[in-house]
């Protein structure tokens, strides 16, 4: 009953995580591109309404897959954040500087005022994504975690791997934020962001990251390709080689200019990189590549029972009603957004 | 030493997150009040009140959900053996907040700030009603969790670890009842004082055409900071009879029967905290009888301008009896503070101190320039992005 209950939020993190990744990618984005593709104020206010709108509630499942974390299993929580204390405050100041760029950028009338948050706006959107890759296939990657706990400081995250994810998040969002300024505004401004992550080779990136990180997991002692459920069933193989299919879609459908079927491929893209991951690093929480016992698993980080128990309850009633109101906000508002539009 | 800049550092930014939630808090149930007017009696008057009081509410919420998003990091970074010991009790509430609260105010928020002009009457209400709904669900599950830290209940001390028995009790924990009820009526007041101050500001500067509508928004927050001011003593006293019988330590540092150090600083607090409610009675009494006299009076006018402080120092010292009332515990009676911090480089807690000082410094100052000049641009219509609404 207990392990049960532990199981289901060690997927529910995943699908928390994956569901904020999906979503967070084009509005970071397009954010990212308010400086290269907009020529003018309105046009970069075209961005801002249309990514605006869904930011604050996309966010919310960041803080909601926190706090899962927190609650669920308190061990993993307290070692991983004590170890990325640094990268976490940066992440705090990423976030802090987009919520207010994006949302204050046209509240005052100064110029000054006006360039540099759409500075902030794009720097800190390029640095959530990048904070968010590096941390999460370092998740995968697994840690310097020995008898007594990280051997090495948080430097580590910064290999090879985690940067190769670092970047594949950035890219992949670039491409789904253009995309994403096609579909929901109006004018020549979608083109021009299409025409942009083509033009200087960002499509192309794609497979290329993703490659690179699929074969750093390969080469740890805690390699995801060799854990507990891609030994039990080696169908599970079909998700690795979707992202891989998916993330040559993004690739091919960005160079033809179709905006629709790139911003889906994109989002699958990351999608299905998360899902593999955490399919892959089960049971556990925090993969030790030094030697895999070391590791903590979700069955060594979990709360009791009880505590459980009402987080499962709560999530099972709750996040149903939360995707129906926020999927139908997506609906309500799909109308573009024009030049000029408050 | 890192016990020392973890205390300063969570004492800093839980006071500087205080100082944007109790505003939207209580503004955001002015706000519906307005929306419902708007609705019901189709007086245009109402929506434009709500539009202007809203852009000040929004202003003032990015600033809370950004400093919000510190504290939660805060609990593994800087508390990772108070979020081990705390974990099963402490996290389904925070959870609870998260997914009921936050995910339904920051929805709705994203609706209001970016398409209010463009939605239908009904549709605003419903808009500006979740967002209330979402605020007081937020405040009241994080009041769950603060309660517990201050009476616990429901769970068992293992001697190393809280374990959950009765999520019930933690839920109706009378502590935290107390303590959200006390908490909502004194973010009613702040933000009748802040309603009363902005629209004393437009009578006395503003636009003369503006002039008719200010005086019904002061009229609405005289009677609401009256009500309020006159409930929160009986709230207050209910509470601390409450405490009497839980955290005796509490009440001796209040009464002065233990002194010395914060002990004294708790009385002074508490004193403080009081005198000024009475105060507050007084004001809000004058206000309403003589509020025809406020429509012409530039000194009455100016004065309530700058009584806005007050409200905020009385709520950071109410804070400040609760939480320092209860050291050296960080879960009274069992746990103490000492024990809660994470085994960090005190290198990096400096990085964190210095860092989040200067930011927070730079976001106060952003807050204040955004705030004062909305105000005084007054009500604006949209206008097609013209003016940058």
């Amino acid at each position: 009953m207990n392990d049960t209950l532990g199981i289901i939020l060690y997927f529910v993190i995943g699908l928390s995580w994956t569901v904020y990744v999906v979503q967070e990618m084009f509005i970071t984005g397009s954010s990212a591109l308010n400086l290269s593709v907009a020529k003018d104020d309105g046009e970069r206010k075209q961005i801002q309404v249309a990514s605006g709108l869904h930011f604050d509630g996309i966010e919310v499942w960041l803080v909601g897959s926190i706090a899962l974390l927190f609650a669920s299993f308190p061990l993993a929580f307290a070692e991983i954040f004590t170890h990325l204390y640094i990268p976490f405050f940066l992440l705090v100041y990423a976030l802090i500087g987009r919520g207010l760029s994006i949302e204050f950028i046209y509240k005052m009338e100064s110029k000054r005022w006006i360039r540099s948050m759409s500075i902030i706006w794009a720097v800190s959107s390029i640095a959530i994504m990048l904070i968010l890759g590096i941390y999460l296939t370092n998740i995968f990657y697994g840690f310097p975690i020995g008898a007594d706990g990280m051997e090495k400081g948080f430097g580590s995250i910064f290999n090879v791997t985690g940067i190769s994810g670092g970047l594949l998040f950035v890219l992949t969002s670039l491409v789904a934020g253009a995309a994403w300024i096609k579909l929901s505004t109006s004018g020549e401004l979608g083109d021009k962001a299409m025409a942009f992550v083509k033009k200087i080779g960002i499509i192309y990136t794609i497979p290329i990251m993703l490659l690179l990180v699929f074969m750093g997991f390969n080469n740890t002692e805690a390699s995801i390709f060799i854990g507990e459920l891609f030994t039990a069933s080696p169908a599970l193989f079909a998700l690795p080689a979707l992202t891989v299919i998916f993330a040559i879609h993004t690739t091919y459908y960005g160079y033809r200019g179709k905006a629709a079927s790139t911003f889906r491929f994109a989002l699958m893209t990351l999608a299905f990189f998360l899902i593999t991951g955490f399919v892959g690093m089960y049971p556990y929480m925090l993969p030790s590549y030094i030697d895999t016992q070391y590791g903590i698993t979700l069955f060594d980080a979990m709360a009791l029972k009880n505590s459980l128990l009402v987080i499962v309850i709560a999530v099972g009633i709750f996040f149903p009603i939360i995707i129906f109101y926020q999927s139908w906000k997506y609906v309500r508002f799909t109308k573009k957004v024009n030049y000029n539009d408050e | 030493m890192v016990e020392t800049l973890s205390r300063f550092q969570f004492a800093f930014t839980i006071a500087f997150h205080f100082i944007f939630v109790p505003l939207t808090v209580g503004l955001i149930l002015i706000i519906v009040l307005f929306e419902a007017r708007y609705y019901f009696k189709g007086d245009d008057k109402f929506r434009r009140l709500s539009n202007y009081f809203s852009d000040i509410f929004l202003i003032n919420y990015a600033f809370g959900i950004v400093t919000g998003i510190a504290m939660t990091i805060q609990f593994g970074t800087n508390w990772a053996n108070y979020s081990i010991a705390m974990g099963d009790v402490f996290g389904s509430p925070l959870v609870l907040e998260a997914i009921i609260a936050f995910f339904l105010e920051s929805t709705f928020t994203g609706i209001w700030l970016f398409r209010r002009h463009r939605i239908s009457k009904r549709l605003r209400l419903l808009v500006v009603s979740m967002i209330a709904v979402g605020t007081t669900l937020s405040a009241l599950w994080i009041i769950t969790a603060n309660g517990f830290m201050q009476n616990p209940v429901g769970a068992v001390w293992t001697g190393e670890k809280m374990e959950l028995v009765n999520f019930a009790k933690i839920v109706f924990n009378p502590y935290a009842w107390h303590m959200l009820l006390h908490n909502h009526l004194s973010a009613i007041i702040l933000s009748g004082f802040a309603v009363l101050a902005i629209s004393s500001w437009h009578l006395l500067k503003g636009k003369e055409e503006d002039r008719e509508v200010f005086i019904t928004a002061a009229k609405y927050a005289a009677w609401i900071l009256l009500f309020s001011s006159i409930l929160i003593p009986f709230s207050g006293s209910s509470y601390l009879s409450f405490i009497n019988g839980v955290q005796s330590s509490k009440v001796a540092m209040i009464t002065g029967s233990e002194v010395g150090g914060l002990k004294t600083v708790v009385r002074i607090a508490f004193g403080f905290m009081v005198t000024l409610g009475t105060v507050f009675i007084v004001i809000s009494l004058y206000t309403v009888i003589f509020f025809k006299k406020f429509t012409v009076s530039k000194t009455l006018q100016k004065i309530y301008m700058y009584l806005v402080p007050l409200p905020y120092l009385t709520i950071m010292a109410g804070w400040m009896v609760t939480e320092m009332g209860r050291q050296p515990y960080i879960i009274y009676g069992y746990m103490k503070v000492s024990e809660g911090i994470s085994d960090v480089p005190v290198s990096q807690i400096w990085f964190s101190v210095i860092s989040i000082f200067v930011f927070y410094a730079l976001l106060f100052i952003m807050d204040y320039a955004l705030t004062m000049q909305r105000i005084k641009k007054g009500l604006v219509e949209p206008d097609g992005g013209a003016n940058n609404e």
